[in-house]
């Protein structure tokens, strides 16, 4: 069953195995230059494969941008 | 000749810069220029935002052309309203920058995006002791200034005038008495509208200026760069020279003596 959960605000559904790896490649989001943030927590990169997501989960996905 | 700026490095936290001149990357039109003032800016320290991805267009090439070999990626927090979501962004920013440099930002006011005094003293204290090299944007205020630098920060940065209104040197009053005053650089920041600016704070004894919307919205975003790096520059020389004083009377250039038609007496 797909898992819902929150990307930078928005609802997505995501099938399983729901992991932030699996995010990231359903999004096409490169991992270079970004950071995953899950509940507040940041999650480092190399632990991407390894890091489950839970139904209700809020992840933030950021990079950099323009900016002064 | 030699030439002084070459050995008249800014030094940040003890990494020295070439470059008295930091740029800011946003509001650039597109990315070519952007790429451009880069380059004839010749700034060794360009600062950048952290956002959202947008999920819809997860791909934007606007900071592709920023080497961090060539110049150091500096992270602001803007968009921080208090000390505790700047903190927040600064630790993100790390986790993708891979360094703990950050020009600290709470501005919780929108209208005018001035500083929070507060918010900004205790979030550097809070980075400070968590490692981060915290560079604070900060309103002209020599006590501030103080506190920030006994809280840790490798620098102050105090705003010439609210940020992207181009309105040049409104707090020159209070900056020349945060140089006078100050152990670590002084990067003014925020306001800098023309050239001009720059060389003025320059002259005036300020180790840096960081400037961003006055070259992002010119004309010529690259030209606009490379004129304001000129213009920093002579500043910085100027104040080296040790400028001469000024006086409310004449003083006559030429000899005073010896003019034509003249008779002996």
């Amino acid at each position: 069953m797909d898992t819902q959960i929150e990307v930078n605000g928005s609802q997505r559904s995501l099938p399983d195995p729901p992991t932030l790896a699996a995010l990231f490649a359903e999004l096409g989001i490169s991992r270079q230059g970004t950071a995953a943030v899950i509940n507040g927590e940041i999650v480092e990169q190399a632990s991407y494969e390894q890091t489950p997501l839970t139904p209700g989960d809020s992840v933030e996905v950021v990079r950099m941008v323009g900016g002064g | 000749m030699e030439d002084s700026t070459l050995t008249d490095a800014l030094v940040f936290a003890g990494r020295s810069f070439g470059s008295r001149l930091l740029l800011g990357t946003g509001k650039f039109g597109r990315p070519e220029q952007l790429s451009g003032a880069v380059e004839e800016s010749a700034s060794e320290i360009v600062t950048v935002a952290v956002r959202r991805v947008n999920l819809e267009d997860p791909e934007d090439p606007t900071l592709s052309a920023l080497d961090p070999e060539r110049a150091l990626i500096l992270p602001n927090t803007s968009g921080a309203r208090d000390g505790e979501e700047a903190v927040r962004i600064a630790t993100v920013a790390a986790a993708i920058v891979g360094h703990k440099w950050v020009k600290l930002e709470v501005t919780p006011d929108p209208d005018y995006l001035l500083p929070d005094p507060i918010g900004t003293l205790e979030a550097a204290r809070i980075l400070v002791e968590r490692g981060f090299i915290v560079l604070p944007y900060m309103n002209a205020d020599p006590v501030l200034a103080r506190h920030l630098e006994a809280a840790g920060c490798a620098a102050v940065m105090p705003l010439a005038a609210p940020i992207g209104t181009n309105n040049g040197l409104k707090t020159i009053d209070q900056i020349r008495i945060i140089i006078e005053q100050a152990s670590v650089p002084v990067v003014v920041d925020a306001g800098l509208g023309a050239p001009s600016h720059a060389a003025a704070a320059m002259e005036l004894g300020a180790d840096a200026v960081l400037v961003n919307t006055a070259i992002a919205t010119a004309g010529d975003p690259p030209a606009m760069a490379r004129a304001f790096a000129r213009a920093v520059r002579a500043g910085r020389e100027a104040h080296l020279a040790g400028l001469a004083g000024a006086s409310h009377r004449a003083s006559a250039s030429s000899p005073l003596t010896g003019f034509l038609g003249e008779r002996e007496a």
